[in-house]
């Protein structure tokens, strides 16, 4: 059983061979390797949700700079969709269930004409993480939701200065009351541990000094307050310096610690190249580097990332593990279906991804942690019950109209178009054959939705 | 009290020994260790206690400890219990002093078949008399101000994760939030509230099950990477998994039935999970309803009928299944009630109370002595042993790694098991 | 919305065209010639319909006035209707006539539905005016069934000979015709019978079954008890649940302890009437503006046993207080059911499993009541006539208001000793609004004032919550600012109100007023005898219903979205033709009346 680290001998290390030169510089199409639909597809999962047919035909035609364009492009100005849900939104906060506007999301994040910045949002959830099981305050998570999606691929230091006064994150850290006689050290323990750089960069004493500098923020009618009465105005020695009093002053110098970009880009490394293995900190060299001529912000290092070589080579397509976000969202962008978003806001939980409900301020470890014997039979039974509720339509119709537009016409076919449009990777040959002839003679609507539910349970629906 | 003192330092040194002999062997066998303090015990002790699984029912708003467990002779209970007492002839006595309540007929049963540990007084220096601080101090080990969101057993699962293999190191059983004791930062359990989520309904419903094995098995699969590999063994591990419960839920005809109570209900799903071999190690379930504040007598008696009856129920399945020493059933709850009952017809919050493991493994009968009821602490029984004796013994004996991390201290295990090696 | 519902009616409507028939060409009299269907039906039939011809359905002045309403019409324009209209009038060219005319042509004597206990088996009747009329209708059908039969788009038939008379079947069941009836059974072995009944005369018949005769009576009784210009009904049914019940079909209603006290409340006494009754029956009548259907059953009050004295009350006669008028009601009820009765028995209603859970119900409740014995003290102040009114609220739209808008509610009860007792829950109201604030605050809820007032001899105890004067964030408010609870005592009645306003609403009611129209009103219906007791009564009104959905229209619209996954445009579309239900009914009033008779009787008032 491949599970332990401990048990199998050392791997060899992908990336200790991979040229950090050739591997950051910009892919470009050739005879060879051209931009296809496979590769669009790796693209629209990696810097989206996943793309239906018709959107990978449409970036195929557009060719391949101008399909990054669009992702990098900023959300259309009174997007009649985007308007939509935003009013979607208010009205949910206004009734005040944090489920509903998770719910909320997901079908954003299903609908969104600009999906990079969605995932980006997806990315700081889960990098500032907040629950609402402690800030069952709908305002304040929508709010905070929004703030990180206007910095979603911006700068980093106005994102981390902005969450730093951020309500939900603030009551989350039960800093809301940071009194001066007793500094709550939460906050600045989680900046410099999880937000900006890592464990082994900071001692002890930088975290109580730093504690000190934010002492006085309070929250109060749901509004950061700074409170000079309780404001530790004196002098704090944090990494060094002996300068800093204020909060504002503490971040800006915790933004200046050389730990703060190699630790975004090792985290973006993560999150769009490959869960695994660490790459060595010399393949992250150049984008680290881009990341400080940049001052922080991250837009440049994540196209960067997008349009790589390495982003393109064949051994890192298929090379995560899907989070079940990824899994559910993917899947409904695939077969251009809708759904009951609350259905699959509740369903997602017990698959360990519940957005505005991260498990713990460290958010989700992604990766093989998504993977044991329960979640993937719940993955699978998901996908399958997501195909089942009356609530989901394909392209506005059901699975066998959608199949026929397909012009899938028979039981082969139809695996055929379910594996290209939904999976990473192929399943092996003989397996899908072994499939069929148990599935041949399967008949309409329901063959469809069993179809789906049985190459859900491949471990190569889990990749992406 | 001296034989207690003896029976502890022989357990202790006995189970050192075991470990170390244990660990040896692992040595030799693996060839090379972790130079990590701690995990050579962890890697090496998952071969020998392999098997062993943990369920903790918590009985959720203080469970009326002198009333479950009752000195039915003591004069001293009688005056403090006037109306709420039990009558010495509806006690189910257990010896010349201490006896059962006349619900825990399946406790009796179990303690008649040598499967049940009961240790007395057991509880915490200061005891916190609020429902959820107390139960915050049950669940992490620590007091509110220290400010812990980790629970002891996340922070045990999270360090010995691999125990329990591809799959769920632990699970936890209900709808309502997940118990703080099973958070971790670096350990996610999954919640269950159906046996369903271990069924691949595609496989149930089709006759496709035959058809995908192969697909499911890795020889299939150039082209292995190890990401790829190692969803191919949680796939097959889930396929697997999935099939063995099947298997179990359509031959349960003739084994022991589970009471349809909530509680029976979820044990009913344990036990299945237990049966269809899964690695899991840790089975959280719980039972509200314990704060009885009024008219206690009959809410009691139902509870604790729920409980003795689905845990009795759940040890006579493992009993068919020949797996009663591969597990122990812990139950808790965040304290006991006062002494003296209230006004009207209940009891208030108190501090130290029994706690109950049954298993084949258990040192069948009383352990400590019955607390005193005229030596109290404002109001409430003293305890004598510390909880976190009770999780020491479970870490360090049951599960043979180290407890003090996962403590937060060094704790003496209390001699509740029968672990001593032949 | 249900479209798919009538897409379903109207297709089944051509189904049992199709599937339709057989000519009959035997000459010569035979005994079944001038039978009425009961004598057809085979005396093991347990459950039997009367309808009256359809061209009498088709013409009732209440169907043209639906028909010709606007949310019909609007209903039709539907894009599902629309497309299964297209079928049917495909079917109609075939047939060279309207469905519903050749189905009124073939029933112009009535038809009739039963169902058999022996064979398992449905069977309806349909008797035409005479053979030749029946004869062209049957040519018709069978001439398109044949046809899509042919080409597949229909079920394959198989005609055939039974003692020379024709039938046609198919794998949905068997047709026949029998001079002027026309037969239609799921089950072949039924159909003989009954064929074999018409050639042969039979002597263990439907009519035959003493307990038919006695519900037919009850309801030609009742019939002929609604007076001047009364509705005479346009069909009628019988159950047989004593044979029902000794073959046992549906065990679990007829034995054993409840297990769901929310059921055994509601129902209990009902079920207790179909474990003892020897037969239901039931009639269907219309109106100008309205329609209703009415259960009728034998009774004896003892059959309800004493452990179910508390639904029907000592000998049967407890009786339901009238309902109030109110200003903006959605549901009105009123009910005889005396719930500190069924709590203290229910040792003997219900399971072990159930009593567990109300002795962990009490004791809780009883904590929170401070103290008093929840079934005894609080339960057993009230006496047995309870009244509930829900209406629409209406809010200070100027102010914050709610961001959700929901009902007010309110229950009326009648204190056993007001004395004492008014004190007493009152002082019980106000610990429990202390609770309520203690755990608000742990969860950031704003805390509810306590205040009192006293106001023409009705004294009220009110809780509300106070909008923060300077607080911005609060708009709009949480769904907690639709509540203002409020206790209300005036005589020996108390009202426990969701809101301040209503409580006074009901305060101010004339209660003789009330009790004069509820004995109006029973003089007029007429169902049963008029010494029959209202053991509950139940009205719902759409008009503020309809409000309240378009105050809410923007979350219910926000609820679609995310659980149909639909856009605003498809959303509001649905919304749309939820409030069509609302311009099409106007009122639905359930009564039950208990005397030598039980009727429980469904009333729908369609809008003008």
């Amino acid at each position: 059983m491949g599970s332990y680290d401990n048990e199998r001998p050392p791997q060899k290390n992908l990336f200790d061979e991979i040229d950090p030169q050739w591997a950051w510089s910009q892919w470009s199409p050739s005879g060879d390797d051209p931009w296809n639909r496979q590769r669009a597809a790796h693209l629209h999962r990696r810097a989206g949700f996943g793309a239906s047919k018709a959107d990978l035909d449409n970036s195929v035609a557009k060719g391949f700079e101008a399909t990054i364009e669009q992702f990098f492009a900023a959300p259309p100005e009174n997007d009649p969709l985007m308007r939509e849900s935003e009013q979607l939104a208010r009205t949910i906060v206004a009734a005040r269930d944090p489920k509903q506007l998770a719910s909320w999301w997901l079908r954003w994040m299903r609908f969104a004409p600009r999906p990079l910045i969605e995932k980006m949002t997806l990315f700081w959830h889960g990098h500032f993480a907040t629950s609402a099981d402690k800030v069952p305050d709908c305002e304040l998570m929508y709010q905070q939701n929004q703030l990180l999606r206007n910095h979603a691929l911006g700068d980093f230091a106005k994102l981390a200065h902005g969450i730093a006064k951020d309500p939900a994150m603030l009551l989350y850290l039960d800093s809301a009351y940071n009194r001066k006689a007793h500094p709550n050290e939460n906050f600045a323990r989680e900046l410099v541990e999880l937000f900006c750089m890592g464990e082994g960069n900071y001692t002890e004493k930088d975290v109580q000094e730093l504690a000190r500098c934010f002492t006085g923020w309070e929250i109060r009618r749901n509004r950061f307050r700074f409170n000079p009465y309780q404001h530790d105005d004196g002098l704090k020695s944090i990494f060094g310096s002996n300068a800093i009093r204020s909060g504002e002053e503490a971040i800006d110098l915790v933004l200046q610690q050389p730990a703060v970009p190699r630790f975004l880009v090792a985290k973006l490394f993560k999150f769009f190249v490959a869960d695994e293995p660490a790459p060595p900190p010399e393949l992250l060299e150049p984008l680290t580097k881009r990341l400080i001529d940049d001052r922080l912000n991250v837009k440049g290092v994540v196209e960067q990332i997008i349009m790589s070589r390495l982003m393109f080579d064949p051994r890192i397509i298929g090379r995560k593990i899907r989070s079940p976000i990824e899994l559910a969202i993917g899947t409904l962008k695939a077969l251009e279906a809708t759904t009951n978003f609350r259905f699959l806001a509740d369903s997602i939980q017990l698959l360990g991804q519940n957005v505005f409900y991260p498990p713990s301020v460290k958010g989700w470890d992604g990766g093989r942690a998504w993977i044991n014997s329960s979640t993937m039979v719940g993955r699978a039974n998901l996908v399958y019950a997501l195909m089942q509720n009356e609530a989901t339509r394909f392209a506005g119709g059901s699975l066998e109209d959608w199949a026929r537009k397909q012009g899938a016409s028979d039981v082969a076919s139809f695996i055929d178009v379910v594996v290209s449009q939904c999976m990473a990777v192929a399943p092996p040959n003989a397996g899908l054959e072994n499939i069929l002839r148990q599935a041949k003679d399967w008949r309409g609507n329901a063959a469809w939705t069993k179809i789906i539910g049985v190459l859900a349970a491949l471990p190569e629906m889990q990749l992406g | 009290m001296m034989n207690e003192e003896n029976f502890r330092r022989l357990s202790r040194f006995a189970i050192d020994r075991r470990t170390f002999i244990q660990g040896s062997c692992g040595l030799t066998a693996l060839g090379a260790a972790s130079s990590l303090h701690g995990s050579w015990l962890a890697s090496t002790a998952s071969k020998s206690t392999s098997n062993r699984i943990l369920i903790v029912i918590q009985l959720t708003g203080g469970n009326d400890g002198l009333n479950t467990v009752i000195p039915y002779r003591n004069e001293l209970y009688r005056k403090a219990r006037p109306k709420l007492g039990i009558p010495e002839a509806d006690v189910l006595k257990v010896d010349d002093e201490l006896g059962f309540h006349p619900s825990c007929r399946g406790l009796a049963d179990l303690m008649e078949a040598g499967q049940l540990a009961v240790v007395h007084g057991v509880g915490y220096p200061f005891p916190n008399r609020s429902h959820f601080e107390s139960m915050d101090i049950w669940h992490t080990c620590y007091r509110k101000d220290a400010r812990v969101r980790e629970g002891w057993l996340g922070r045990f699962m999270a360090q010995h994760r691999n125990l329990a293999d591809d799959d769920a190191m632990g699970l936890h059983f209900g709808r309502e939030d997940q118990p703080l004791a099973l958070a971790s930062k670096n350990l996610q359990v999954p919640s269950i509230a159906a046996i369903e989520q271990f069924r691949l309904r595609i496989a149930d419903e089709t006759s496709i099950s035959e058809a995908m094995q192969p697909v499911q098995e890795a020889e299939n699969r150039e082209d292995q990477n190890d990401l790829v590999a190692f969803v191919q063994a949680g796939s097959s591990a889930a396929w697997n998994a999935g099939k063995r419960i099947q298997q179990v839920l359509q031959s349960n005809q003739e084994l022991p039935p589970f009471p349809a109570t909530q509680l029976g209900e979820k044990l009913s799903v344990v036990a299945r999970l237990i049966t269809a071999s899964l690695n899991t190690r840790i089975y959280y379930v719980t039972l509200d309803g314990f704060d009885t504040h009024a008219l206690q007598p009959a809410a009691h008696a139902s509870l604790l009928r729920q409980w003795s009856e689905a845990l009795a129920s759940f040890m006579k399945y493992l009993d068919v299944q020949g797996r009663t020493d591969d597990v122990l059933v812990f139950t808790f709850s965040e304290f006991g009630r006062r002494v003296a009952e209230n006004a009207s017809d209940g009891t208030d919050h108190g501090a130290a109370a029994p706690v109950f493991i049954a298993g084949g493994s258990a040192r069948n009968g009383f352990l400590g002595s019955h607390p005193s009821l005229d030596d109290l602490d404002d109001g409430d029984l003293k305890f004598q042993f510390d909880f976190r004796q009770i999780y020491a013994t479970f870490i360090e004996h049951w599960f043979g790694v180290e407890g003090d991390e996962i403590l937060g201290a060094k704790f003496e295990p209390s001699p509740f098991l029968n672990l001593i090696p032949a | 919305m249900r479209i798919r519902t009538s897409s379903v009616f109207v297709c089944s409507g051509i189904w049992l065209l199709t599937f339709v028939t057989c000519f009959g060409r035997a000459m010569g009299q035979v005994p079944g010639m001038d039978s009425k269907a009961a004598e057809l039906l085979p005396d093991t039939t347990i459950a039997y319909v009367e309808m009256a011809p359809l061209s009498q359905v088709m013409d009732h002045p209440l169907v043209k006035h639906v028909m010709s309403s606007k949310p019909y019409k609007t209903l039709l324009r539907n894009p599902e209707v629309v497309k299964a209209r297209g079928g049917l009038t495909l079917a109609e060219f075939a047939l060279g006539d309207k469905v519903t005319s050749l189905l009124a042509k073939a029933s112009e004597r009535g038809s009739y539905l039963a169902v058999d206990a022996e064979t398992q088996g449905v069977v309806m009747l349909m008797h035409a005016q005479d053979e030749a009329t029946l004869n062209d209708v049957v040519t018709r059908v069978m001439n398109l069934a044949r046809q899509q039969a042919n080409n597949g788009s229909g079920p394959a038939l198989k005609e055939g000979e039974y003692r020379s008379w024709k039938y046609v079947q198919s794998d949905q069941g068997v047709a026949a015709v029998m001079r002027d009836w026309l037969l239609l059974s799921n089950k072949a072995e039924l159909a003989k019978k009954i064929v074999d009944a018409y050639l042969d005369g039979r002597e263990a018949n439907l009519q035959g079954n003493p307990r038919f005769t006695e519900a037919n009576a009850l309801v030609q009784n009742a019939s002929a008890s609604r007076t001047h210009q009364g509705p005479k009904h346009l069909a009628w049914a019988f159950i047989d649940i004593e044979t029902v019940r000794r073959l046992g079909v549906a065990p679990q209603a007829f034995t054993g302890k409840a297990d769901n006290p929310a059921a055994e409340l509601l129902f209990g006494g009902l079920l207790a009437i179909l474990k003892q009754t020897p037969f239901l029956s039931s009639e269907w009548t219309m109106s100008e503006r309205s329609f209703s259907l009415s259960w009728l059953s034998p009774h004896d009050p003892s059959w309800a046993g004493a452990e179910r004295e508390f639904f029907f009350g000592p000998n049967g006669e407890g009786e339901a207080k009238p309902l109030f008028t109110t200003s903006q009601p959605i549901l009105s009820a009123s009910i005889y059911r005396n719930i500190s009765e069924m709590w203290l028995r229910a040792g003997d209603l219900f399971n072990q499993e159930v009593n567990d859970q109300i002795s962990q119900a009490e004791s809780g409740l009883t904590t929170l009541f401070s103290g008093r014995d929840f079934g005894e003290d609080i339960l057993g102040a009230i006496g047995p006539e309870l009244r509930l009114v829900v209406g629409k609220q209406d809010f200070d739209d100027s102010g914050p208001h709610p961001a959700v808008r929901l009902p007010q509610f309110a229950i009326v009860a009648q204190l056993r000793d007001p004395k004492t007792m008014q004190k007493e829950l009152r002082r019980i109201f106000q610990s429990l609004i202390g609770f309520l604030n203690v755990v608000g605050a742990m969860n950031g809820q704003p805390p509810l004032d306590l205040d009192s007032e006293k106001e023409s001899g009705v004294t009220y105890t009110m809780a509300t919550y106070a909008v923060d004067a300077d607080a911005s964030y609060t708009d709009p408010l949480p769904i907690q600012f639709n509540f203002s609870p409020c206790l209300g005592f005036k005589d020996d009645m108390v009202i426990l109100s969701s809101t301040v306003g209503l409580a006074k609403e009901l305060a101010a009611a004339d209660l003789s007023a009330l009790d004069h129209q509820q004995h109006a009103s029973a003089q007029s219906s007429g169902v049963v005898a008029d010494q029959a007791k209202k053991n509950t009564i139940l009205e719902v009104h759409s008009a503020a219903l309809k409000a309240v959905l378009l105050e809410n229209r923007q979350q219910i619209i926000a609820g679609n979205m995310i659980s149909k996954g639909q856009t605003e445009e498809q959303a509001d579309q649905e919304f749309q033709s939820l409030l069509l239900i609302a311009d099409l009914l106007k009122k639905v009033a359930i009564v039950l009346n208990v005397g030598s008779e039980v009727a429980l009787q469904l009333t729908v008032e369609v809008q003008d």
